[in-house]
């Protein structure tokens, strides 16, 4: 064989090579992976409405505990005296009925807000993980919430760190 | 005829790239001309640069945040800019300018518009609403206490918002436009708006005026 053919073929396996790089580079979808819980835990939009939440329970809760002492209190006046006072057995019935009513109101309330507040974040979550997608010419995300949907993800594919980053920032005004 | 393919050769990549170039320049057109200009003043640079500028999305002082369907929109306002148009003039030696710039000035107050946009380009007043009641709710809301829902942070001390006013539309626009007015402090870190979306459910969405942006302006902000 000459030295031409030689470099022929040489230049030839170059070319395949090249080619099949860029139909690579070209055809293969930028994918990869993000664990949605530690996304959505690391949030510092959810850390801060947990805390808002919270303290709206607490203050709640505040209520039902003093409506209790009261209802304590009755009983043990009640109790204490000889005669049955059918008055104070009303008032203790009143109270009573009040304290039930208000552990249910605040549960459905404090369910709604919560509804409100994960509605609030899932919206925030959601644009700014579409955003870094965008940015970062992804085509999709996958998230992986840890139910067997994914069944196996590559390390290397899993950027939920980045994806936390940029989240916070974009939730910090940048 | 080699060389004129070599010279044409050149021109295009020296074409491409001035292109390239002219694209990566983060700042408008008069600090890409190869001026360095490190403050933007309204004397040197004119006022119809000036506001050129201003109004540039480039320059940091007009940010955009999309959240689902809804998008908005603050513009840091410096004060020359409100003055040119609170004195409908382009002229910065005209006594209308300089009288709306004092006064600004002594206000030691700092402006922000806050535009609301919902994706289908409606009127925001009428989106996703269950009953007519609530266009009524929703222009009290804006009219009266949506400044309860704004802050604007200069590092850990957030400004209550002191002034402001919600241009009605009468359903001839499709954004709510908000003029506000928070206290002018003399700390130089970056401003973040912070408006809490109580009627789109949105939630509490950050606008970042970086300080580099700010202190470019020259005794204006």
């Amino acid at each position: 064989m000459t030295k031409g053919k030689y470099l022929f073929i040489a230049g030839a396996l170059v070319g395949v090579f090249i080619l099949s790089f860029l139909s690579f580079k070209i055809y293969t979808p930028k994918t990869a992976t993000i664990d949605i819980k530690a996304v959505f835990n690391e949030f510092a939009y959810k850390k801060e409405l947990e805390v808002e939440l919270n303290k709206v329970k607490l203050a709640k809760q505040n209520v039902i505990d003093s409506l209790r002492i009261q209802l304590e209190n009755i009983n043990r006046s009640a109790s204490a005296k000889q005669v049955v006072d059918e008055n104070l057995v009303e008032y203790y019935k009143i109270k009573r009925e009040e304290y039930f009513t208000k552990i249910e109101e605040f549960e459905v309330t404090n369910a709604e807000l919560a509804a409100s507040y994960d509605e609030k974040i899932l919206t925030q979550m959601r644009q700014y993980i579409k955003d870094y997608g965008e940015e970062n010419k992804y085509e999709y995300i996958y998230g992986d919430d840890g139910n067997g949907y994914i069944s196996y993800a590559s390390v290397n594919n899993d950027i939920t760190k980045d994806v936390i980053k940029y989240i916070n920032n974009r939730f910090g005004g940048e | 005829m080699s060389k004129h393919i070599r010279l044409s050769a050149m021109l295009l990549i020296l074409g491409c790239g001035l292109i390239s170039c002219s694209k990566t320049g983060g700042k408008s057109s008069f600090f890409d001309s190869g001026a360095s200009f490190e403050k933007v003043d309204i004397k040197t640079i004119g006022a119809e640069n000036y506001s050129q500028y201003v109004e540039d999305s480039d320059n940091g002082l007009v940010i955009t945040k999309n959240v689902d369907d809804v998008m908005i929109q603050a513009f840091y306002m410096p004060i020359s800019y409100l003055a040119l148009r609170e004195a409908e003039t382009n002229d910065v030696n005209d006594e209308r300018y300089k009288t709306a710039f004092d006064e600004l000035i002594n206000s030691n107050l700092q402006y922000v518009t806050l535009n609301i946009v919902v994706s289908s380009k409606s009127d925001p007043l009428k989106h996703k609403i269950r009953n007519l009641a609530e266009i009524e709710e929703r222009i009290k809301y804006y009219s009266f206490d949506v400044n309860n829902d704004i802050k604007l942070k200069e590092g850990e001390v957030e400004l209550p918002c002191v002034l402001h006013h919600y241009e009605r539309g009468f359903g001839l626009t499709n954004k709510i436009t908000l003029s506000l007015a928070f206290p002018k402090t003399a700390n130089e870190e970056d401003k973040v708006l912070i408006f809490d979306d109580k009627i789109f459910n949105k939630g509490k969405l950050k606008i970042k005026f970086k300080k580099e942006d700010l202190n470019v302006l020259l005794n204006d902000q």
